[in-house]
C-alpha cells in the first residue's frame, strides 16, 4: 500500500483466503560410513584424496582407479529431506561416494560426486566432507573437473579439445603438476573452486585438473584427456587401459544421455 | 562479443557473423561423414550412431537420396536436415517435370545452398546447423562431390570430410587420395573405409558405406561387405607393418 508520502507499506489484503504457509523444509547434509570396522582403522589416517566432480571426472576416476579391486566403499554423503508423504522415513539423494584405496601401506580416498550441488550447499558439503575425512598439511589433495570449452578464454588458438589445465594451491610443488596451468581471466567455479579454497586456507597442498570439453556429457575422449594424470601414480598396461575403455564405454551406454538432435 | 552474438542478422564490428559460426559449431556435434570422388564412382561413408535398443534403426539415417542419380550424407542437427532433405527432394521432382531432365549435382547443391544462406539473412529465424555432402553424376556422366555449411557456401572436393574429427579425417585423406585411387572403384571404396576408419572405434559395424555408379542407383554395402573390406585393409597394413619392421632390422 502507498502511502500519501510515497511509503510503501506491506499490508496483508483481504481479499485473498488464508493459507497456511508451508513449512520451508531445510534439507541436510550427512555423511555415512560404510567402511568395515576392520578397514576403518587403515583408513583414519588419509594420505591422499581425489575428488572427481561431474560425470567425466567421476567416469574416469570409476573406469581407471576403482576397477581394479583394491578398493572399498568408504561412505557416501547425501541429503536428508523430511517426506511429508511417508512416515517410514527420510527422502536420500546421495551427492557424493567415497571409495577407499588401503593397498600400499596408505589409504587413498576417492570422492565420486556427479550430482550438481547448488551454491548455497557448497559449503556445508566441504564442512562435513573435512570432517569425515582428515587431511591436513601432510595430506594430498587432487580435484578432477570439466568445464565447457565456450566457457575457456584465450588470447591463442588452443590445442584441440578435449584439453586439460591445472591450478594449484600455494603449498603444492608445481613441478609435480601433469598439465599446463590455467592462465588468467579463466575462473573455476563451483565444487572444485570450494575444495581448492579450503586446501589453501589450511595450506594443504592441492592441485586441480579441468578437461575443457565440448560434450555436455559422458565421453571416451573427454576421459582419456585426463589419462596422463595417471603416469607414475597407477602405470596402466595395455590390458588394463582396454578394460578401463570398455567400462567408460558401458557407462555411456548406460548413461542413456545422448545428442540425439544431432546425427 | 555477446552484444553481437543473439540476432543473426547483426555483425559484430571485426566482421563476424556469430550465429552463423555457432552453427558451424553445431555440426562438429554430429558423427563424421565422409565422402570420395572416383573417375567412374562416388563413395559416401559415415559413423553409425549406436541406437537405443528399442529403436528402429532405419530411422536413424545419415544417407539419403534426393533423386536416382543425387544423394547426400549430413552431420549435425537432424531436424534441420529433415527440412531440408525434403525440399530438396520437392525441387529435384519439379525440375523433372518443369524442364524434362534431371538436376545437375551442382544445381540441387546450389539449390540447398541458397535456402541455407536466407535463413542467415532473416530475422526471427536462425541458421540450419548442418553440413551436408552431396554426390552423384550428371546426365553426361561427370561425378561430382560437393559440401554445403551452415553460412550457405558450397564448393566442390575430390574428398572431404565433416562431423566431428572432419579434421583428422580430411588431413588423411589428403595424404592418401590420389589419382591412381580414384582410377579404381575398388580402392575409393576403400579409401573412404580407411578414412572412417581413423576415427571410428569399433570398426566396421560402426559404419555405412553407400556406393554410387554412373548410371546406377545408390548402392548401400551390405556390412558382410564392408567387413571384408576391414579385414583387407587391415591385412594390408599388417604387412606394411612388416615390411617396415624388416627394413629398420636390415638398417640395424
Amino acid at each position: 500500500m502507498a502511502t500519501f508520502f510515497g511509503e510503501i507499506l506491506p499490508v496483508i489484503s483481504r481479499a485473498v483466503e488464508d493459507e497456511e504457509e508451508d513449512e520451508f523444509l531445510e534439507a541436510e547434509i550427512m555423511w555415512e560410513s560404510h567402511a568395515d570396522p576392520e578397514n576403518s582403522q587403515k583408513i583414519s589416517k588419509v594420505k591422499g584424496l581425489i575428488v572427481g566432480v561431474g560425470c567425466i571426472a567421476t567416469g574416469f576416476l570409476d573406469a581407471y582407479c576403482l576397477q581394479n579391486g583394491e578398493t572399498v566403499k568408504y561412505g557416501t554423503i547425501h541429503e536428508t529431506l523430511p517426506d511429508e508423504n511417508s512416515t517410514l522415513g527420510t527422502k536420500v539423494s546421495v551427492l557424493a561416494t567415497f571409495h577407499a584405496n588401503i593397498a600400499h601401506g596408505c589409504c587413498t580416498v576417492y570422492c565420486l560426486c556427479k550430482s550438481y550441488l547448488v551454491p548455497d550447499k557448497i559449503w556445508e558439503f566441504i564442512n562435513v566432507l573435512t570432517s569425515a575425512i582428515q587431511l591436513d598439511e601432510t595430506s594430498d589433495v587432487t580435484v578432477l573437473d570439466s568445464a565447457s570449452y565456450a566457457s575457456y578464454l584465450q588470447c591463442s588458438a588452443e590445442a584441440e579439445v578435449p584439453f586439460v589445465k591445472s591450478l594449484y594451491t600455494t603449498a603444492f610443488d608445481k613441478k609435480n603438476s601433469k598439465f599446463p596451468a590455467l592462465a588468467h581471466p579463466n575462473l573455476v567455479k563451483g565444487l572444485a573452486a570450494a575444495v581448492m579454497t579450503h586446501c589453501e586456507l589450511k595450506h594443504i597442498p592441492a592441485i586441480l585438473y579441468v578437461c575443457y570439453t565440448d560434450s555436455i556429457s559422458l565421453d571416451l575422449a573427454s576421459v582419456n584427456a585426463f589419462r596422463p594424470f595417471l603416469d607414475g601414480n597407477n602405470q596402466k598396461n595395455d590390458e588394463q587401459t582396454d578394460k578401463a575403455t570398455n567400462h567408460v564405454k558401458s557407462l555411456i551406454a548406460s548413461s542413456g544421455c545422448k545428442h540425439s538432435i544431432y546425427t | 562479443m555477446s552484444r553481437y552474438d543473439r540476432a543473426i542478422t547483426v555483425f559484430s564490428p571485426d566482421g563476424h557473423l556469430f550465429q552463423v559460426e555457432y552453427a558451424q559449431e553445431a555440426v562438429k556435434k554430429g558423427s563424421t561423414a565422409v565422402g570420395v570422388r572416383g573417375k567412374d564412382i562416388v563413395v559416401l561413408g559415415v559413423e553409425k550412431k549406436s541406437v537405443a535398443k528399442l529403436q528402429e534403426e532405419r530411422t536413424v539415417r545419415k544417407i539419403c537420396s534426393f533423386d536416382d542419380h543425387v544423394c547426400m550424407a549430413f552431420a549435425g542437427l537432424t531436424a534441420d536436415a529433415r527440412v531440408l532433405i525434403n525440399r530438396a527432394r520437392m525441387e529435384c521432382q519439379s525440375h523433372r517435370l518443369t524442364v524434362e531432365d534431371p538436376v545437375t549435382v551442382e544445381y540441387i547443391t546450389r539449390y540447398i545452398a541458397t535456402v541455407k544462406q536466407r535463413y542467415t539473412q532473416s530475422n526471427g529465424k536462425r541458421p540450419f546447423g548442418l553440413s551436408a555432402l552431396i554426390v552423384g553424376f550428371d546426365y553426361d556422366g561427370t561425378p561430382h562431390l560437393y559440401q554445403t555449411d551452415p553460412s550457405g557456401t558450397y564448393h566442390a572436393w575430390k574428398a572431404n570430410a565433416i562431423g566431428r574429427s572432419a579434421k583428422t579425417v580430411r588431413e588423411f585423406l589428403e595424404e592418401k587420395y590420389n589419382s591412381e585411387v580414384a582410377g579404381s572403384d575398388e580402392e575409393t571404396i576403400k579409401l573412404t573405409i580407411k578414412a572412417l576408419l581413423e576415427v571410428v572405434q569399433s570398426g566396421s559395424k560402426s559404419m555405412e558405406i553407400a556406393v554410387m555408379r554412373r548410371n546406377q542407383p545408390l548402392e548401400m554395402l551390405d556390412s558382410d561387405k564392408i567387413d571384408a573390406y576391414v579385414t583387407e585393409i587391415e591385412k594390408q597394413k599388417a604387412a606394411e607393418a612388416e615390411k617396415k619392421q624388416q627394413k629398420k632390422g636390415k638398417s640395424t
